[in-house]
């Protein structure tokens, strides 16, 4: 199979995605108790009314026309309304995207590093004390929840030792978001030169960081650990060290492309738990992201910051499941599609 | 091969794995610790000392103490017994979703991966779009169709864990089906549901078990996980991620066993789960032995 052909399987089954993500998402609305007409207008509404705001809102038509139009107007970018809020979910989402952005990809990027540094130590020392410590600390990060440790991590940091600040979320309750920035608070702080705030960003970032990646890091160290250990039994490894190549040389220049591997397979995998694990992690740390919104929405009956969540989170899974393929391509050159 | 040669070797091929299994530490403490929790959650009425939603306004928030093991939560609920309880709720939970995943998988898997062609690849791109969601997100829809409560949850995460089962059973299908006493077999003209019962299906059962056992860990994280955001197990039941959503604004003003206990029996159980599981796929699945 060519590589052009492959390609357009892949984009063929994201499309499926998508379309299976709007379909439950629109289902979702129809299904639920309630008419969304109603919630739209004060309790005291007449009967003419909800029907006026019903024809208005296509709510009359059969479903399969309901659908496209609904279909249409995600095309145009437009995620649907918050009764709960009166504002869209598009700006909704944009209010608290960049907290869950920051969180999750500095949690990867620590999981990540941290992650395959240890596998590789480990698979060094394979069956030494730094193999057996870190094994212990990998079944940990498997099998506690993440909420769990993230309140123990409270109780400790910041009722016991008053090493971190309170958890209010980004900042502290004293502070405020930088008006007309990005919303990236570190990045926010650093370009306006603001230590201050920067500091204070960082501290509440460190520990929800710290927590979400602690599962990812135990997945990614045994991976790692697991592929170099294979790799180091082959031939060309073994062909490289009788010729007398540095160590260091053969595990980061050679051994890693490939023990690494394992890893990129699951990748794809790893970010729809990463985006599992946000969902909690946002909760116990008070985050202000979309994953705490979605809860709220779910408590407060808010369908259209889920229906909106549901079409997101399929997009993101979609995008970084191709660029998971990508990677692996550009990687491993003998992949042929 | 007479019969009693048969039993013979089929005995020592237990006992070799039973050797196997012996050998790995790690799997003997995981298999104890699973074993432990499943009477406890058997045991629950004869353990607790007392009822596991019994108010008690004079002993509020109390720390572990004598009388109270774990200490109380804010109405007085003796911790103790409410962790034991909740073992109950877990384990149950997590048979039940894992039992009938398990089988839906398997029978899904097998058929797709023995029929192959069109219905296979409908099947498993139908599997790869289910597996596109994580399973928070499928029980969140649920839980706002539904409702929260036990139902919503174990639909939920019968919806996103019977698909890893079934690719399982459907990979190790396709090799089974190539092999050379199922072609016999076919070739003498025995029916597909013979094949698959007494051929197929034997063969594929190991792996799906050990993949069951790691899926059952999975089942009661995202159980207490689903229940500590507020869709899944409600009130006044007594299930771990609960009590831990219950305990959790005390965190704040030092009163840690409410979260602590909990916790650390879901951590337990889990683990014990993972290392079983890995304990049994070494002795099943000898090329990812370590």
């Amino acid at each position: 199979m060519n590589f052009s052909r492959y390609l357009l399987k892949r984009v063929v089954f994201m499309l499926l995605v998508l379309i299976g993500a709007s379909i439950v998402a629109f289902i979702l609305v129809r299904v639920v108790p309630g008419d969304p007409a109603r919630m739209l207008l004060p309790p005291q509404a007449k009967q003419e009314d909800v029907d006026r705001v019903r024809i208005k809102m296509g709510l009359d038509r059969p479903y399969i026309k309901q659908y496209l139009n609904y279909l249409k107007s995600l095309l145009e970018g437009d995620l649907g309304f918050s009764y709960h809020t009166g504002r869209t979910v598009v700006e909704e989402f944009k209010l608290r995207l960049p907290a869950t952005i920051e969180l999750s990809l500095l949690s990867l990027g620590f999981a990540a590093l941290v992650g395959v540094w240890l596998g590789i130590i480990s698979a060094v020392h394979k069956n030494g004390l730094i193999d057996h410590a870190s094994r212990l600390f990998s079944i940990g990060g498997i099998s506690a929840p993440g909420f769990w440790i993230g309140l123990l991590c409270i109780y400790i940091f910041y009722y016991k030792l008053s090493w971190v600040p309170a958890p209010t979320g980004r900042l502290s309750l004293t502070k405020e978001v930088v008006a007309g920035g990005s919303g990236f608070l570190l990045f926010d702080a650093l370009k306006n030169g603001d230590w201050d705030l920067f500091k204070d960003a960082f501290m509440h970032l460190l520990l929800p960081v710290l927590v979400l990646s602690y599962s990812f890091l135990a997945m990614i160290c045994r991976l790692t650990r697991a592929g170099m250990i294979e790799v180091s039994q082959q031939d060309y490894i073994k062909f490289a060290k009788s010729c007398g190549v540095k160590t260091n040389k053969i595990i980061w220049k050679y051994s890693l492309k490939n023990g690494i591997k394992p890893v990129l397979t699951m990748l794809g995998m790893f970010l729809a738990q990463l985006i599992g694990g946000v969902v909690f992690i946002e909760t116990v740390f008070n985050w202000p992201g979309i994953g705490r919104y979605a809860v709220d929405s779910i408590n407060f009956l808010d369908y259209g910051p889920i229906q909106g969540f549901i079409i997101f989170m399929a997009l993101i899974y979609v995008l970084i499941n191709l660029a998971v393929d990508l990677i692996y391509m550009a990687i491993d050159p003998r992949i042929q599609y | 091969m007479t019969r009693d040669t048969r039993i013979q070797i089929d005995k020592s091929k237990q006992s070799h794995r039973k050797k196997i299994f012996l050998s790995n530490k790690l799997s003997v403490v995981g298999a104890t610790i699973v074993f432990v929790f499943i009477l406890i959650a058997i045991l629950g009425p004869l353990l607790a000392p007392i009822p596991p939603d019994e108010i008690n306004y004079h002993s509020i928030l109390n720390s572990p103490s004598r009388a109270h093991y774990f200490g109380t939560d804010r109405y007085g609920r003796d911790l103790f017994s409410r962790v034991i309880y909740g073992a109950r709720t877990s384990l149950s939970i997590g048979f039940i979703v894992v039992i009938f995943s398990t089988l839906l998988g398997l029978a899904i898997g097998t058929v797709s991966g023995y029929l192959g062609g069109n219905i296979d690849n409908f099947i498993m791109r139908f599997v790869d779009l289910l597996m596109a969601f994580p399973s928070v997100i499928v029980a969140m829809v649920l839980a706002t169709i539904m409702g929260g409560g036990i139902k919503t949850l174990i639909i939920a995460m019968l919806v996103s864990s019977w698909t890893g089962t079934a690719r399982i059973a459907r990979g190790e299908t396709l090799s089974l089906k190539q092999s050379g006493y199922v072609t016999a077999t076919r070739g003498i003209g025995g029916k597909w549901s013979y094949i698959l019962f007494y051929h197929i299906l034997p063969n594929v059962l190991p792996p799906v078990l050990v993949s069951s056992t790691l899926s059952f860990g999975n089942v009661i994280l995202n159980t207490a996980g689903l229940s500590f955001i507020g869709i899944g197990v409600q009130p006044p039941i007594s299930e771990w991620g609960l009590i831990i959503s219950e305990g959790r604004q005390y965190i704040v003003s030092g009163q840690w066993w409410l979260v602590f206990f909990p916790g650390l029996a879901i951590m337990l159980t889990v683990m014990g789960l993972n290392l079983l599981g890995d304990g049994l796929r070494d002795i099943f699945d000898p090329r990812q032995r370590r």
